[in-house]
């Protein structure tokens, strides 16, 4: 059980999840972030914050999407810490 | 007295971080000589009692010949004397004397049960094993500029890490503490702030708030908090109160400190006593009763509140609670309790 980001973070990466997270477990790449699973603490602060709508609890995904539980574990343990707030790329997200 | 509960054999063994360390399970000024105070560590009942020399001795509350619980009986001679067959331990633990047998040395196995002892912040610190640290350091303790005060001692029926975690959290103040550290109806939004981790233990940043009676003056302070866990009892907090008010803010200083030195006493897993050393360094018109005033007020407000958290045993799985951003200190709290081995007393 953890907390996912989806592929509409990517190319947008708003960032806002970022400040509310009490335990700093975003990783990110240069167009989205993911989330360390191994690090979450499942307490959904992210999921209200995104403007993208990008983060489920991985027990909300829908089907289409459950891919990403696995590309955020993969891509989360070769990235770097995202802790403060970056400038997004878009800001129509 | 301030063994809060009577402990039965088959209560859980504590882990070697709480055993291996130092508590603070009295103040020195209940500890007079040619009284045996009663004491409980970890569910390990103990007896303090001062000798003649004015050094505390903290035993095991048993005497070896029968079981027997020394607290039950008195001091006579500068020794301990057993309350069932009147056998007498002096100050190096050993039985000094067998009474229906006076003429012959006690057998050498009569001996008490001691633990090492310190008394510090007019504290006084016992460990029921081998410590790996030394006593913490109140950092104000030997600056003449503040002056110290014990506050306490407080009896929390809660686990004492939920009492510790409760003294580290800024965002109870304007609910649990509503007019004194913060207004119920504008509460303070803390910016986000800092944790540290260092072989002292835990630090924050600067945690600003504003105080309605934020120190002993009773006069609205903006109030600058450093909070600080030096042991898995015994954490601390440094706040800078500035008087924002102009036409009182000549009652205080720009430097004007108000210091906590916590001590949560492990009575047994839900059980704690918490224990404080004050320090200010303004307000040289504030009495004692002045201090204690507001602290014993602070403090039944805390108990009111921690009493009722559950589970009892603070919870080390940082999924098994909420955490917010807020909450960084406790959380990181939480985590260094579990890195340090501590099992006793979590859930």
């Amino acid at each position: 059980m953890t907390v996912v980001v989806t592929g509409a973070c990517d190319g947008c990466r708003y960032t806002d999840c970022v400040t509310v997270c009490p335990v700093s477990c975003f990783r990110g790449d240069d167009r989205m972030l993911y989330i360390e699973p191994t690090e979450c603490i499942e307490c959904q602060a992210c999921i209200p914050v995104c403007p993208a709508q990008a983060i489920f609890d991985e027990d909300d995904l829908p089907p289409e999407l459950k891919v990403w539980t696995s590309i955020n574990a993969e891509r989360a343990s070769a990235l770097p810490v995202v802790s403060e707030k970056q400038t997004p790329l878009k800001t129509d997200c | 007295m301030n063994a809060l509960t009577s402990v039965n054999s088959d209560s859980v063994a504590a882990d070697a971080a709480l055993v291996d360390d130092w508590h603070v399970i009295a103040f020195s000024k209940e500890v007079p000589q040619g009284k045996i105070v009663s004491a409980t560590l970890l569910g390990e009942d103990l007896i303090l009692w001062r000798d003649e020399s004015d050094r505390v001795h903290v035993w095991k509350d048993l005497c070896i010949h029968r079981g027997a619980r020394l607290s039950k009986g008195w001091i006579t001679k500068d020794t301990v004397v057993c309350p069932y067959h009147g056998w007498r331990y002096d100050g190096s633990a050993k039985c000094v004397l067998v009474p229906a047998a006076p003429d012959q040395p006690p057998p050498l196995k009569a001996r008490a049960f001691p633990h090492i002892v310190e008394e510090r912040y007019g504290m006084i610190w016992a460990s029921l094993g081998e410590p790996k640290h030394s006593v913490p350091t109140f950092p104000e303790w030997d600056d003449a500029e503040f002056r110290k005060f014990n506050a306490g001692p407080y009896f929390f029926k809660a686990n004492g890490f939920r009492s510790v975690e409760n003294f580290i959290d800024a965002t109870h103040f304007p609910f649990v503490h509503a007019g004194l550290n913060g207004v119920e109806d504008a509460p303070d939004k803390l910016e986000d702030y800092s944790v540290y981790e260092d072989e002292s233990g835990l630090q924050t940043s600067e945690i600003r708030v504003f105080q309605p009676y934020g120190d002993h003056r009773q006069v609205p302070v903006n109030a600058t908090y450093v909070y600080r866990v030096f042991r898995p009892l015994v954490a601390y907090f440094s706040k800078g109160v500035e008087i924002p008010d102009p036409a009182r803010k000549h009652l205080g200083g720009d430097s004007d400190r108000f210091c906590t030195f916590l001590t949560a006493q492990p009575v047994d897993e839900v059980n704690c006593i918490i224990r404080l050393c004050v320090a200010i360094n303004f307000g040289a018109e504030l009495t004692e009763e002045d201090i204690l005033r507001r602290q014993d007020k602070v403090f039944a407000q805390d108990r009111d509140i921690v009493e009722t958290q559950r589970p009892e045993r603070i919870p080390v799985d940082l999924r098994a609670e909420i955490h917010h951003r807020t909450d960084k200190f406790g959380l990181a709290y939480r985590r260094w309790l579990s890195a340090l081995g501590v099992s006793y007393g979590t859930a």
